[in-house]
Order: structure tokens, then C-alpha cells, then sequence
């Protein structure tokens, strides 16, 4: 289904097929690609990187992220189908658009009885079946945030569009766009000229006919061919358009980071404006107004005993740009804390217990931090806001776990609290919110941080550890092997070395690799073959 | 699961290029040296060797990594590519290394320098070994740097001339029953804020292997072995 959390991520997926693209050498400057890429985007070109958008694809079909109501594979939207939504210039093409791709994709099951939200995964106690989704008619499509009005002012998702759009278009002035995306005339600057437009406010001055007739998108993609950082961007576009619009065209990007045992993506952000005050921010920062003003955020509700035995506040999170097809459930913790210098702070953690879960997300944790810009008096003008992810899902790259958080959610957060639709939450008191208040504590809560995944263990291939432990003893012993052949041809060419000696080394090398590669052979065959345990001889069995 | 039959086709496939590679490569050396007799020299030689180690180690990853690519989750696939990039880089090592060897030999020197050689090789294979797996482990990615550095925090009240021992009682969430005040240290060290100077601290911890999230430290402060609890300090740090 089309949206624009989905049309973006699609953008973004071009620069990854352009990135696959010159990594099979493609393209006439491949390694010039990459390098550039890999400066914008960092973390997306290297070994196990590339190709996350298609593992992000896969994820989205697996069981327990696809929704079971949805029939058939989830389908990512195009690039043309993409390009097209974002375009729409009224809520009603928006529908239409949307509808149509609705209708291409597959039947959903019939739906007995319709409901307001998806429907949760099965407990872990396994007691109840989860009710079937709610019927896909257009009323059900998501360009909008649950229970407030959306618009396109200020839209971070807007800002980052044009983030792809010059990188697309730096891609493409090096000659590296893949022969499917350069069907799509003047991609780059049909991308740039609706986000830069819609963004701002101005989208009749776009012209789809005429994409770089707007001076200033003109200008930006005429930049683009120059952009050799991320902070040279930045500061481009603050200087063309505005210092919000640079702050949340910037992509986030994991690092990874030791939690436990595990590895996991962590996402930091540090944001700040001028305008809005610690106060204001207060008035939706708890958990469950999140899904007024942020499209990742399908639903975010209290649990059915919503506090634990401590007082913290026991959350589900449902996330996911079209949560009708693919989402993921999270239960959660949280603390509602104050700084003591105007300042108010967000904890979180995974629930220990894991009620209503996917069942997906092993670590999950970090804060959100809402500071005064200036001195520590809350209700002044200007906030900066600061947050923290440490995240590990399942059997899914640091790679796509970060697209996931940065191009979607979770990292977009401090923008998504500055954009145009938290503003109209703001102003409109007809918008009911939930208050932000403190937690009072009753005592200390046994936080692991680690959470097990309750649909069993992860889906790795079997014997998967064994295999890649193999893989490292063949490596460690060939190169042994090759360092004492390479000492013995040392030895023989201080000795003064000869035709023989040389035939004699290459003969031996080659009985070397022969038998590497029998070995890699039988490793990898017995790694793929079931086990067969020999009966003990005078066992019951025989 | 793959056919079977496949599954060997493609094992040939591959143990076939790595022995055309390898006889390409012995090929052009014999024909070195009987093309131009006495020009093939140590270096050639250590160059043809490392052309073979590139061509095992390349082919040898490509046939273990087989069993993963029959399989249905992307995922290790990524990772595979990942142990792959390691391999790699081994090579570039051993290439270096072999560089070396093949100056030495040239300079007259090599026979003492032998043993340098052979550990620096071995490690290099421990080394990416343990790189290889810590790249099943977690995936690709890039480390952040777990070290985070906080302050300055003033002691209002305190007296310059006095010496002052700070202890960090406590480090942890509010309402979470852990302490990691043992990852903390104070500046100046050992939280011994000497007579006439500054009266104020901070704090670098290492945050590795902990929760993210917004922690509280509970610090105490001594002055001549006697706790000055007017002096205990509350601060907030995000980790």
C-alpha cells in the first residue's frame, strides 16, 4: 500500500539498487559511487550492508511481522508508484493513489467483525487468537496520524525525501544509475521539487512538467553535484531554505554497540529549536499521543494492568509505516523522570513480560530527553532534544535494523515532535492527549534489558554457528599452512632456488588447495546434512 | 532445501575455477622462468604463492558459504559477506607481509628477519580469525566508542583550601535495581580534589555492554576520611 513513509523508504531503496549496482561494477565510475554514498549514507555500502533494503523486504514477510490478515507477500511500493504518491497534491489524489495500489495486491481475508486497530499477536500464553484486520477500504488508509490531522508543512519524512533525492542525483552524475531507475526522467529533481515544495508550504509552485523551474530546487540539485559531506549538504540547505528543514533532511545512522551478549543498532539523535518549549513538548511526550504526530507509530497503548508492581508504565508500541501489512509489537516500560534543571526525560526498557509482543525485538532501550535550549527555566523558548536507541531485532541486519530507525521512525522522533502535525496537536485542544506524568516509584524494577524472543529462538539456518566455525578453523589452518609452504620456499631460495624447486612448491600448493577443498566440501556438506547418531552396539535398538 | 544435485554443481563450479586459477598461475611462472631464464627471483616467486593463497582463500570462502546461500533467511547471508570482507582483508595482510619478505630477500637481509615473518603471519590468521568470528556474532556495522565523558560538576559549598575524596555510591536508572557505578571514573583521578584546587569533577564511563537510558549518580564526599553528606552530589547522565 502507498504512503509516504513508504514512498520515502523507496527512494531510499533506489540508492541502495544503485549502490548494488555499482558494486557489481557497474556504472561509469562504480568505485567513485560507492565512495560518495558511503559518505552520505554511511553504513549502507560496505560487506552486509548493501542490499538492505530487500532484507528489509524480507523482514517485513516474515511470520510474526506480516500481518496474518494480509494475503499474499507484503509488496514495497516502486519507485514510479512512489514518485507518483508523492506528488499528489490533495488529500483526495492521496486516496486514490492508494486505493488503486490497494486494489492491485491481494485479497485480504473476509473480516467478520471491523475493528479500529490491528489486531495483536497471540499472548505468550498463547490463550486467545488474535481477530482477523480491519477492512481495507480507503477509510482505513494511512496518510494521516491516528485521531489528528496530517499535513504535509513541515513533514520530516518531506525533508528526508530530498536528502535522497541529492544523493540520487549525485549517483547520477557519476554515471551510476541502474537502467531501471533511468526510465524515470529527471528523478533526482521530481523527488526534490514536490519535497522541497510540499515541505515548505508552496506546492503549487511545483511543476511536475517542469521539476527544476523552482529556483531553489534548481539550485539544491546543482549543489548536489558538488556535496562531498553530509555537514556540506547541511549547510546548503540551511542556507537555501531553513535550519529545520537541514536538521531533518539528515538521515540517522546506527553504530553498533555491545549490550550483554548481543550486538545491537544504536540510534542517537541531538535536535534543537527555537520556538517550542520544554512545557509545550510535556503536553505530548508521553507514549500514547506519540501516533498523533508520528506516521511510524500505528499505536501506542497501555497495557491491560498498566503499571508494574514499581510504577513503571507498561506500553505495547505497534510500529510500522503500513501496519495493515507489516508491524512489529513491543511491550515496554516506561519511567516519566525530570532532570531537576527544567528538563524531563523518558526511560525505557522491554517488559519482562513480553504480553502481546511479536515476540521479535530482543533489546530495546533508551531515553528521550527534553531539555531547555537556555538556562533551565522550562517554559522559555527553545528546547533541544536529545535521544537514544539501542535496538536488536531478530534476524535482521545493524544495517536494516538502522533504515528501520532512522528512514521510519524511532530516530526521527525529535523531528517528528517539531513538525507541522505535532504543532496542529499542539494548538488544538480539541485533540485529547495524555499528561505527561512522573513516575512515582515503590521500589527498584529487575530490568535484564535482554529480551527472549517468545516465538522461539531465532531463525537461523541450522547448524549455523557450526558451519561459521568451521568456516573459521579451514581459514585459520589454510593460512598456517600457506605461512610453513612460504617459509619452505624461503628456505630453498637462499639456497639458491631452481626451476625444480619452483615446480616442486606449486605441486605442493596445489596438493594444498586440493585438499582445502575437499575439506571445505565435507564441511559444508556436514553442515547441511542432518546429523545421524550411531547406534550403540548392544543398545536396546540394537 | 536445494536440490542436492545443484548444490554439488555448484561446488564444482567452484572448486573447477579455483584449480584453473591455480594452474594459471603456475603456468605463467614456468613460463617466466623458461621465457627468461634467471629473471625469475624470490620476489616472483612470493608473489606467485600469494596469488595462490588468494585464489584458496577466495574460493575456499565462496564454497563455505554455500550451505548458507541454500538457505531462506537473508540474514546470514550478510553476515557471510561480512566473514567474507574479513577473509579478504586477511589476504591484503599476508600480501603485506609477503611484500616485505620479498625486500628483505632482495636487500640480503631476509634469513634473520624469518621468524618476524612467521609470527606476523600466524597472528594475522589468529587475529582475523577472531575478527571472522565476531562478525558471525554481531553482523556488519560500525563499533561506537563506548567511552562518554561528563561534566564539569561543580561542589557548591565546598572549601578550596580543603581536600576532598569523592566515591560514587550509585550509577543507574531511577527505579532499576542495577549499579554500574564500578564503569565510572572521576576527574581528576581518583576523585581526590586537592587542596586549592577547583572543586569540581568529572566523570568518563564506559558504557559498553549497558542498557541505553538515563542514569543517576549518587556521589559521596569525604574530607579527611569523614563523610560530608552537605556535600553529596545528585547528577543526571545520558548513556
Amino acid at each position: 500500500m502507498l504512503n509516504l513513509l513508504q514512498s520515502q523508504l523507496a527512494f531510499f531503496g533506489a540508492i541502495d539498487e544503485a549502490v548494488l549496482y555499482a558494486k557489481e561494477g557497474h556504472g561509469a565510475k562504480p568505485d567513485e559511487v560507492l565512495r560518495t554514498v558511503g559518505t552520505l549514507l554511511p553504513g549502507t555500502t560496505g560487506f552486509g550492508q548493501a542490499g538492505w533494503y530487500h532484507e528489509l523486504h524480507d523482514f517485513a514477510n516474515r511470520p510474526g511481522v506480516r500481518n496474518r490478515g494480509w494475503r499474499g507477500p507484503v509488496a514495497f511500493p516502486s519507485v514510479e508508484q512512489s514518485l507518483e504518491y508523492l506528488q499528489a497534491e490533495t488529500a483526495e489524489e492521496w486516496m486514490r493513489l492508494a486505493t488503486d495500489a490497494l486494489r492491485a495486491e491481494p485479497t485480504p481475508e473476509p473480516t467478520p467483525q471491523p475493528r479500529t486497530e490491528p489486531p495483536s499477536e497471540p499472548t505468550p500464553k498463547g490463550t486467545t487468537e488474535p481477530p482477523p484486520e480491519p477492512p481495507r477500504t480507503p477509510a482505513a488508509l494511512p496518510e494521516r496520524v491516528a485521531g489528528s490531522q496530517y499535513t504535509s508543512y513541515h513533514d520530516p519524512v518531506l525533508a528526508r525525501s530530498a536528502y535522497a533525492a541529492m544523493v540520487l542525483a549525485r549517483i547520477d552524475d557519476l554515471g551510476g544509475m541502474p537502467p531501471r531507475l533511468t526510465v524515470i526522467p529527471d528523478l533526482p529533481a521530481q523527488i526534490m521539487g514536490a519535497a522541497v515544495n510540499f515541505w515548505g508550504g508552496t506546492p503549487d509552485q511545483f511543476n511536475p512538467g517542469n521539476p527544476t523551474s523552482d529556483p531553489t530546487v534548481r539550485e539544491l540539485l546543482d549543489e548536489a553535484k558538488r556535496v562531498e559531506s553530509r555537514q556540506q549538504w547541511h549547510s546548503f540547505a540551511a542556507k537555501k531554505i531553513n535550519q529545520q528543514f537541514a536538521d531533518q533532511s539528515l538521515p540517522c545512522f546506527g553504530t553498533l554497540e555491545l549490550f550483554g551478549e548481543q550486538y545491537c543498532s544504536t540510534l542517537y539523535t541531538n535536535t534543537t529549536d527555537d520556538v517550542l518549549k520544554v512545557v509545550d513538548i510535556k503536553k505530548i511526550l508521553d507514549p500514547r499521543n506519540w501516533k498523533l504526530y508520528s506516521k511510524f507509530f500505528c499505536d501506542v497503548v497501555a497495557q491491560p494492568k498498566p503499571y508494574t508492581a514499581h510504577g513503571w508504565a507498561r506500553i505495547l508500541e505497534t510500529i510500522g509505516p503500513e501496519c495493515a501489512e507489516w508491524r512489529m509489537k513491543t511491550a515496554l516500560l516506561f519511567y516519566y523522570g525530570d532532570d531537576k534543571n527544567g528538563g524531563i526525560f523518558l526511560n525505557y526498557d522491554l517488559d519482562p513480560d513480553r504480553e502481546r509482543d511479536s515476540g521479535m525485538v530482543e533489546v530495546d532501550n533508551g531515553y528521550i530527553w527534553i531539555t531547555p535550549l537556555n538556562g533551565t527555566d522550562p517554559s522559555k523558548p527553545g528546547v533541544r532534544i536529545r535521544t537514544s536507541k539501542q535496538e536488536r531485532v531478530q534476524g535482521l541486519s545493524p544495517t536494516a535494523t538502522a533504515a528501520l530507525g532512522c528512514l521510519l521512525g524511532w530516530g526521527t522522533y525529535a523531528n517528528d515532535v517539531l513538525s507541522g502535525t505535532a504543532s496542529m496537536v499542539l494548538s488544538d485542544p480539541s485533540i485529547p492527549t495524555q499528561p505527561f506524568v512522573l513516575t512515582v516509584l515503590a521500589g527498584d524494577e529487575k530490568l535484564s534489558g535482554v529480551g527472549k524472543p517468545v516465538r522461539g529462538p531465532a531463525q537461523l539456518p541450522p547448524d549455523f554457528g557450526h558451519a561459521m566455525g568451521d568456516v573459521r578453523n579451514l581459514l585459520t589452518h589454510h593460512i598456517e599452512r600457506s605461512r610453513k609452504l612460504a617459509a619452505k620456499a624461503g628456505e630453498r631460495w637462499l639456497d639458491g632456488m631452481t626451476r625444480d624447486d619452483v615446480k616442486e612448491i606449486t605441486k605442493e600448493f596445489g596438493k594444498h588447495l586440493e585438499k582445502f577443498a575437499v575439506e571445505a566440501y565435507k564441511t559444508a556438506e556436514s553442515n547441511v546434512k542432518p546429523q545421524v547418531t550411531p547406534k550403540k552396539k548392544g543398545g536396546a535398538d540394537g | 532445501m536445494d536440490d542436492p544435485r545443484a548444490i554439488a554443481t555448484r561446488y564444482a563450479t567452484i572448486t573447477r575455477k579455483m584449480v584453473n586459477d591455480a594452474t594459471q598461475v603456475a603456468i605463467d611462472a614456468f613460463n617466466k622462468i623458461n621465457g627468461s631464464p634467471g629473471k625469475y627471483k624470490g620476489k616472483d616467486a612470493i608473489k606467485s604463492m600469494t596469488k595462490l593463497a588468494d585464489i584458496a582463500i577466495t574460493g575456499g570462502s565462496a564454497l563455505a558459504r554455500i550451505p548458507l546461500q541454500i538457505q531462506p533467511d537473508n540474514g546470514p547471508m550478510l553476515v557471510a559477506d561480512e566473514v567474507a570482507s574479513v577473509v579478504q582483508r586477511a589476504l591484503t595482510d599476508a600480501a603485506a607481509v609477503a611484500g616485505d619478505v620479498a625486500k628483505e630477500v632482495n636487500a640480503g637481509t631476509f634469513k634473520t628477519k624469518w621468524v618476524d615473518s612467521a609470527v606476523k603471519l600466524t597472528s594475522i590468521a589468529v587475529l582475523r580469525a577472531a575478527e571472522a568470528a565476531e562478525a558471525i556474532g554481531a553482523g556488519p556495522g560500525v563499533l561506537a566508542d563506548p567511552m562518554m565523558t561528563f561534566g564539569p560538576y561543580p561542589i557548591a559549598g565546598a572549601n578550596l583550601g580543603d581536600e576532598l575524596v569523592l566515591k560514587m555510591e550509585k550509577l543507574a536508572r531511577p527505579g532499576v535495581d542495577e549499579n554500574i557505578a564500578g564503569l565510572a571514573s572521576f576527574t581528576p583521578a581518583g576523585g581526590v580534589l586537592k587542596a586549592g584546587a577547583k572543586k569540581e569533577f568529572s566523570l568518563t564511563i564506559n558504557s559498553a555492554g549497558i542498557a541505553s537510558g538515563m542514569f543517576q549518580a549518587d556521589v559521596s564526599v569525604f574530607k579527611s576520611g569523614v563523610e560530608q553528606p552537605n556535600l553529596a552530589q545528585q547528577v543526571i547522565v545520558n548513556l
